[in-house]
Order: C-alpha cells, then sequence, then structure tokens
C-alpha cells in the first residue's frame, strides 16, 4: 500500500472527507479523532494487518504518519 | 407548514402499508420523504397520495430489502442522484410469515431478520456517513412491535426480529450518541389493511375490544409519538422503547 493509498484509507476510517488529511496531520485537532475512531483503527490493525494495537497505544498517536507506520 | 428550503428528508422503509401511509402522509406537512418498499405499485399510490395532499418533495428509492448486499451502494446512489441528504429514519418494513413453529423454514427466520434488523443497520450505517449523506442523520426511528415483549402463536420469527431490533436500537444510541437520537416504538396490534379482516369477526373484535383499555388502535394513533421522537423537542431521549397499545401490556386485571 503506498502512502496515497494508507492516507484514503485512514480518511475511510475516521470518516473524514477525501484529501483532508495528510502525513502531519494533527489526530487531535481533529473533531473526527473520538474513541468510535480509535475502536475503528483497532479492529483495522486486528483483521487487516494481523496487529494486536491496544487503545492505550493508539491514544498515544500524534499525527496520521503514526497510524501509517503500522500499517 | 415549514418552509420549504428549511425542510429536511425522512426515509421511510414499509411505507406502502397502512402505517406507512399515514404516518408519510402526516410527515409530509413538515419533511420531505424518501420512500421505499417492496410493493411498488402500492408505493406509488402513496407517493400519489402525499402529493395530492402536500406540497413535500417525493422520491421513491426501489431497493429489495432482503438484497442485503446492494442496500448501501443503491441508497447512497438515490442520494446522490437527487442531491438530497436525509436527517430523519422511520424503519417500517416489517413482513414476515407468521405459522405454527413445525412449519417454519430457515429462510423465515433469516427473512425476517434481514429485513427488520441488517438492512435497519446497513441504512443507519449509510445515513450516518459523511461520505454518502454528509452525517446528516439525527433521529432513527425503529418500528418495533408489543410482540417484541410479549409472545403470540405464530408469531416467532416476528416476535424475535421485532426484540432484535430493540437491542439494535439501545446499541446505535449509545454507539451514535450525541450526533444521533436512536428510539423505538412497540405498537399494540391495530386495525390496518393487512388485519381488517381479522377485526370483521365479531368474536375477533370483541375480544381485542376488552383486550385493549383504550379501545382499538389504528395506525393514527402512532402520529403523534413518531412527530415527537424525529423532532428536536426529542433532544433528551435516546435509547427508549415507547410502547403504543392503549394499555394492552400494561393491564394486570385477571
Amino acid at each position: 500500500m503506498d502512502i496515497k493509498e494508507k492516507i484514503a484509507k485512514i480518511e475511510e476510517l475516521l470518516d473524514v472527507d477525501e484529501g483532508t488529511l495528510t502525513e502531519d496531520t494533527v489526530l487531535a485537532e481533529l473533531d473526527e479523532w473520538d474513541s468510535m475512531s480509535i475502536l475503528s483503527l483497532i479492529v483495522y490493525f486486528d483483521e487487516e494487518c494481523g496487529k494486536n494495537i491496544s487503545g492505550e497505544e493508539i491514544k498515544d498517536f500524534e499525527i496520521v504518519k503514526d497510524i501509517m507506520d503500522l500499517m | 407548514m415549514t418552509d420549504q428550503a428549511e425542510r429536511k428528508y425522512v426515509l421511510i422503509t414499509g411505507a406502502a402499508s397502512d402505517v406507512g401511509r399515514v404516518l408519510a402522509l402526516d410527515l409530509s406537512s413538515e419533511y420531505d420523504l424518501l420512500l421505499t418498499d417492496y410493493d411498488v405499485e402500492e408505493l406509488e399510490n402513496t407517493a400519489k397520495a402525499i402529493r395530492e395532499h402536500s406540497s413535500a418533495n417525493v422520491i421513491l428509492w426501489e431497493q429489495d430489502l432482503l438484497d442485503g448486499e446492494t442496500i448501501e451502494t443503491s441508497l447512497a446512489e438515490v442520494l446522490k442522484d437527487h442531491g438530497i441528504t436525509v436527517s430523519k429514519f422511520i424503519h417500517l418494513a416489517g413482513f414476515c410469515r407468521k405459522a405454527p413453529l413445525k412449519m417454519m423454514r430457515h429462510s423465515d427466520y433469516n427473512d425476517a431478520f434481514k429485513l427488520m434488523v441488517t438492512s435497519a443497520a446497513m441504512i443507519i450505517k449509510s445515513l450516518t456517513s459523511r461520505k454518502i449523506n454528509a452525517r446528516a442523520l439525527d433521529a432513527a426511528l425503529l418500528v418495533s412491535s408489543s410482540s417484541a415483549i410479549r409472545g403470540v402463536k405464530t408469531f416467532s420469527a416476528y416476535g424475535a426480529a421485532k426484540a432484535a431490533m430493540n437491542g439494535l436500537m439501545r446499541n446505535l444510541a449509545i454507539e451514535l450518541a450525541p450526533r444521533v437520537r436512536v428510539n423505538s416504538i412497540l405498537p399494540g396490534g391495530m386495525i390496518t389493511r393487512a388485519t381488517e379482516a381479522l377485526y370483521e369477526d365479531e368474536a375477533f373484535r370483541s375480544r381485542a375490544e376488552k383486550l385493549y383499555p383504550l379501545g382499538i388502535g389504528t395506525p393514527d394513533k402512532l402520529k403523534g409519538m413518531v412527530r415527537l421522537l424525529l423532532s428536536d423537542d426529542a433532544d433528551w431521549i435516546t435509547g427508549q422503547e415507547i410502547v403504543i397499545d392503549g394499555g394492552r401490556t400494561t393491564d394486570g386485571t385477571e
């Protein structure tokens, strides 16, 4: 998956408009960065990447790139 | 009548049924309507009745709700084609085969759950999506039944699916708060086009009259609560089952 595809996937998981995110977008500044987004990422990492990532770990993410690094 | 520019769309499934038509007609003074039903001919009649009665926009969505895989794409398409978003959702579709257990088929149960539970979840999923509906949904109302909380012979698939709708309702009420309120109503037995033949039987009718402290109900009796639950006047009400049955399920008279 290239950078563009990863960002598109994250936009889908966070349900933000296409083209809103860059690698440097600060997650805490997004209205959509809430518990449901974190749960969506947990399920995504588990089912699509075979990775068991906890909510605590995801809460420590600061920017979009932190999510991409695990994809 | 609400100003044309401020009008919001209500999506009603099962809109060709007697209850669907009564609710759609009532809501057409305040909302525009996106209607669906498996009976396309009767749905056209509902649309015609509304157009004669009000200036509301009426759009028909042709979709078989038993075909679950296509619900999301076809709803996205109809919203996009008409350039609309939907703010309110009433899930009324509830046709189900009723027979003694020994005559019930696996597919009867699957179909009941697909139509009443799964399709509601998929529709709400689409309506809360930014991409598909600009997250416009703010109230969803699932039309359950008093048979969700009372047993009736031959109603096993229907009653089970209607009860599952209430489980879906409660879970989504929490998951989607504070953006979307999700509630259900549990109507008792009513005289409708589908049941009027039963009530023509004098014995059945007099028994029903005794069972319902406030008398035998009609679809009209649901209008007030439906309007309330869709409106901002209910903005602190979510996750609730509201029984509308003329007092029947409360009556403890021996």
